[in-house]
């Protein structure tokens, strides 16, 4: 392991020092169970520690760590996951996501004032991002978070990127009819009339 | 482009996706539709926003510590002897620099800063436009040069400013400023040569000196030698604009880089 490699070991952490908080914040979005965060994050670096040498150094070292840290928290929960992936890639190959109802008057409002919502909506949104479907998540927070292009997040989830498109679209409708939900229900939202 | 087909490809446009033909299109649409420009930028906002919540999760400072002693992934700890060794040649090679950069203004006549971010850019941007540096990754297109830097740099990096702020890039690279990872891109401002150095946000400790002026300015103008420059916190980059020309015009493709979802002016 580690120890007697020095080198090896300084090598990794010197990749891996500038990726730190994102991948935690990565983890404790996707997870369900938070206080499986730090567990994940060891199996995931203790396996691609032990691959480090198959990493072909000034190649992307983002996106081959987020793969390990991915592939971890899928096997987590892998049985809800493969049942929503079969699930979601039938819906897919179906055609396009069925739109979600949206009042676009609403929609008009938070997209006028979103700081009005955002400030105030921490636990909703957190509750939000939860709530989506496990691969809507991930593909969500590899865009988000990770910064990934489609093409990477298609890649590393091993899945065609028109699903990375279309679920990314549905992810963010999702997200953002959640908070409308969440800011009409505590009025939140400027009045319509002001708009 | 109709509005409605315009607005129906607005993620692949936000997410900088999709080929450059498609981009095209829509800028120029944007260009002649306030409406869909607004609706553009209001969307984009929206997102960046929501971004940002979502990646702020607070830290635990204990969680990596747990985590690499976990997976057994320790530094190298300096022990006994090798640790005496290091220490007294690490010592002397303090003492070698410090009395290096005591006399180097001297010498030289360089400001006394000399080993900040301002001054590690100005070199590196002289060394480019001097043809010194072999540019890898010689290119016009915004695309192309990001999707260069995107496989070679473990931070996030956006597409250039677009042509329209005033930079039309001609090439990117990386390089190292200090001991952080940077990457650059070479290109024009009115024909003359800027280069913008991007590096994680994670970096900006490594400069005391300019992580002190951001604290107090959102965006930094200084002075290096005969060039300007204008440094900012942007998303998760760290952003230094270069070059032998007016600050305004510096500052303004400061602010469009990343900005390559269109936004109105104002």
């Amino acid at each position: 392991m580690a120890k007697g490699q020095p080198d090896k070991a300084e090598n990794f952490l010197k990749h891996l020092a500038p990726l730190q908080a994102t991948l935690a914040a990565f983890c404790r979005r996707w997870l369900r169970d938070r206080n499986e965060v730090a567990d994940v994050l060891q199996s995931a670096l203790a396996t691609a520690y032990r691959d480090f040498h198959l990493y072909a150094e000034g190649t992307n070292f983002r996106s081959w760590i987020f793969r390990y840290v991915t592939y971890e928290v899928l096997n987590r929960n892998r049985a809800a996951v493969r049942r929503r992936m079969g699930e979601l890639t039938r819906e897919v190959a179906a055609g396009e996501p069925p739109s979600l109802p949206m009042d676009q008057n609403v929609a008009e409002l938070l997209l006028e004032e979103p700081e009005l919502v955002l400030d105030r909506c921490d636990d909703a949104l957190a509750g939000a991002v939860h709530a989506l479907p496990d691969l809507e998540r991930s593909i969500f927070l590899l865009r988000s978070i990770g910064d990934f292009k489609y093409s990477e997040i298609a890649e590393i989830l091993e899945i065609p990127i028109g699903t990375v498109m279309g679920l990314l679209s549905r992810s963010r409708d999702r997200l953002r009819q959640q908070l409308l939900d969440y800011a009409k229900s505590h009025g939140l939202l400027p009045r319509e009339d002001r708009v | 482009m109709k509005c409605e087909e315009v607005r129906r490809h607005w993620d692949l446009y936000y997410d900088s996706e999709g080929d450059a033909e498609l981009h095209f299109q829509i800028n120029e649409h944007l260009d002649n539709c306030p409406g869909c420009a607004e609706w553009f930028h209001k969307q984009g906002r929206l997102e960046d926003l929501l971004s940002a919540k979502v990646a702020a999760v607070p830290g635990d400072e204990q969680l990596w510590e747990q985590v690499l002693q976990g997976a057994m992934i320790e530094p190298p700890a300096p022990a006994g002897r090798r640790f005496f060794l290091l220490t007294t040649l690490a010592a002397c090679a303090a003492a070698i620099v410090l009395g290096f950069f005591a006399v180097l203004p001297f010498l030289t006549g360089a400001s006394s800063n000399s080993e900040s971010l301002s001054a590690l850019t100005a070199t590196w941007h002289e060394r480019l436009v001097a043809g010194q540096v072999d540019v890898p990754c010689r290119s016009e297109s915004d695309l192309a040069v990001e999707d260069f830097l995107r496989k070679r740099v473990s931070f996030p990096v956006r597409c250039p400013p677009r042509k329209d702020a005033g930079f039309a890039v001609s090439g990117a690279g990386t390089c190292r400023l200090g001991d952080q990872p940077a990457a650059y891109l070479v290109g024009d401002v009115d024909e003359a040569p800027v280069t913008i150095f991007i590096l994680s946000r994670d970096s900006l400790p490594a400069f005391p000196h300019q992580q002190a002026a951001l604290q107090s300015e959102s965006v930094h103008r200084c002075r290096e030698g005969e060039y300007a420059m204008a440094l900012s916190v942007i998303d998760r980059n760290l952003v230094l604009v270069v070059g032998r020309t007016d600050a305004h015009k510096l500052a303004r493709v400061l602010s469009a880089y990343g900005t390559y979802p269109h936004r109105p002016a104002g």
